[in-house]
Parts: structure tokens; sequence; C-alpha cells
């Protein structure tokens, strides 16, 4: 390249965050390890609230599925994403696939929604454990409320 | 008729290395910061408009971005169909340096529409890629310590569940 024109090795903070918005949630959350302020960028809720607001594009939709593991019937719960467009072009695969898959607590049950935030309710024994998931970034990093 | 006419007034915008170009007005209002320009001149801009960021390659391109997409507009019946191919193939002419120094010019002077169908062609570029070319990619340093990355990557291991590396 001539050296008059720059390589333009480092895009603003801005073009990232907009680029990075158009990234679907699975990848996009692998960028955090690229460096600091990426993960910075990709956490901060201004970037959350853009990510969202561009989803439709990336939509995705939430199954809860639930399977026997035994003959003898013991039950095992799972979550299911996959985006729109794998779920039109092949059902049964993109439900199927382990990668799509997060096991849940067998009497969890889906409480609420709102926002890309999903309310998992749950009894068991003496208390009551409420998970919330965060369906578009931090799909899988929940917090656990128990009282 | 609304048409462009013949008459249109033109306006001209010079780059880096001093290439002139002149533009047809109605071309120039999608490049928001010359228009900007125009607007505080009320209007009355005699001499090339100077653009200090913009190299000739990048603005010759916009400016083939924007007459085909007004071209494609006056006629609506092939408009999406043509747009969406002469988009794939403007996409694909470029190099992944070129594609960020496009974007750089096109964010200076403001072009929203590019500047919305660029950002969306990087993402598909790097959507599927490790974290090593995005690194590349984008010309940065890792600054985390191993431990750090092993912590992060062990937090989001949702994430990486059946990625295959390139």
């Amino acid at each position: 390249m001539a050296a008059q024109h720059p390589t333009a090795a480092l895009l603003l903070c801005e073009v990232v965050m907009e680029i990075l918005s158009w990234v679907p949630a699975k990848p996009v959350t692998r960028l955090k390890l690229v460096c600091k302020s990426w993960n910075s960028i990709i956490s901060h809720p201004h970037f959350v609230k853009l990510h969202l607001h561009r989803s439709p594009k990336n939509a995705i939709l939430l199954f809860t599925r639930a399977q026997a593991l035994t003959l003898g019937g013991e039950e095992k719960q799972s979550l299911v994403l996959s985006s729109v467009e794998s779920f039109i072009q092949n059902p049964s695969s993109s439900l199927d696939a382990q990668e799509n898959r997060h096991s849940l607590h067998v009497e969890d049950w889906v409480s609420g929604s709102c926002n890309g935030l999903v309310l998992f309710q749950g009894t068991r024994l003496a208390y009551v454990s409420m998970r919330i998931m965060l369906l578009g970034l931090g799909m899988m990093s929940q917090v656990t409320v128990t009282r | 008729m609304s048409g462009i006419s013949d008459t249109e007034r033109m306006i001209t915008l010079k780059t880096v290395e001093g290439t002139l170009f002149d533009v047809k007005s109605s071309i120039a209002k999608d490049i928001k910061t010359v228009q900007a320009f125009i607007d505080d001149s009320d209007d009355d801009v005699t001499s090339p408009i100077p653009l200090p960021n913009v190299f000739t390659r990048e603005l010759s391109r916009i400016l083939d971005y924007l007459n085909n997409h007004h071209r494609f507009r006056s006629d609506i019946e092939k408009a999406d169909e043509e747009m969406a191919r002469y988009d794939a193939e403007f996409a694909k002419s470029m190099s992944h340096e070129e594609l960020k120094a496009l974007i750089l010019a096109a964010n200076y002077l403001n072009v929203k529409d590019l500047l919305e169908f660029l950002n969306q062609t990087v993402a598909d570029v790097i959507q599927n890629k490790s974290v090593e070319f995005v690194r590349n990619f984008f010309g940065i340093e890792n600054d985390y310590t191993p431990e750090e990355e092993e912590k992060l990557r062990n937090e989001n291991e949702w994430a990486f569940n059946g990625v295959e590396q390139d």
C-alpha cells in the first residue's frame, strides 16, 4: 500500500461498535477475547441495547424441550436456541445440534420474558430459585436468586 | 417533472491528493458532511470543497455507489433486485484493507446507508472467524495476560461450543 495512504488499522470506537452490533450474539460474545476495550464495548449496556435493536436480522428462537433419559423415565429438560433462518431451513438438525442446547433443571419453568431477558423459576426442596438469562448477549451468564 | 435536469447544480470536491470531483447537488445531499458545509456557506459554494481526510480511491468508490443507487431508485420496478446485486458485487470487489479504508471515509463523510452496508459486510466477514483472525483484521494487539484470557474464555464457554477455528 502506498505510504501516503493510511492503513486504517484502527477503526474508531464508534465504528467498531456499529460493526459489532451486526454480529450475532454467540460470535460477538467470543469477540470479548479480542482485547480489553472490545470486552468493555460488548459488555456496555449501551451496546447491549443497540445489539438488541439490531437483532431482528439475527432473531433467535427459544424452545424448551424435555427428553426422557432412560426408559424408566427420568426426564432431562433443556433449552434450545436456534436462529430463525436455520430453523426454517432445517428444523430437526437445528433442534438437535448439541451446541444449541443448554440443560435446565427439570423443575424449572419459564415464568416471563422481556427485552431478551428470560426468567426461569423453579422450586427445589424448600426454596424457590429464579434464574435470569440474557438471551441476546450474556445468554448463559445466569444470575441465580434463591430465597 | 421533478427528475434530474441537465442544469442541476454541480459541487466540486477535492481529495487529499488534490483530485477534483464534480458532484450533482442531489448526490451531495447524501454526503452529510459535504451538505453541512454547503448549508453553512448559505448555498454559496464557488470553490472546491476540500476533504482533508478523504483519498481519491475512496471518494471515487463512494460516488460510484451513490450514483448507482440514485439510478436504481429512479426505476422502482427493478430497484431492490438490482441494488442487492450491485451491493454484493461492490462488497466483493474490495480487499479487507480497502474495505476498512472505505469505512473510515464513509464515516467521516457521514454517508449513512453506505456505512451501514459496509458495517454489515464486515460483521459477516468476522462472525465465523477466530479471535486471532479478528485481531489481525482490525490490527489489534492482545492486551490480556494468558490467565485473564483463560478466565474470560471460561466465563463465556457457551459461546465457544461447537466452533471450528479457522
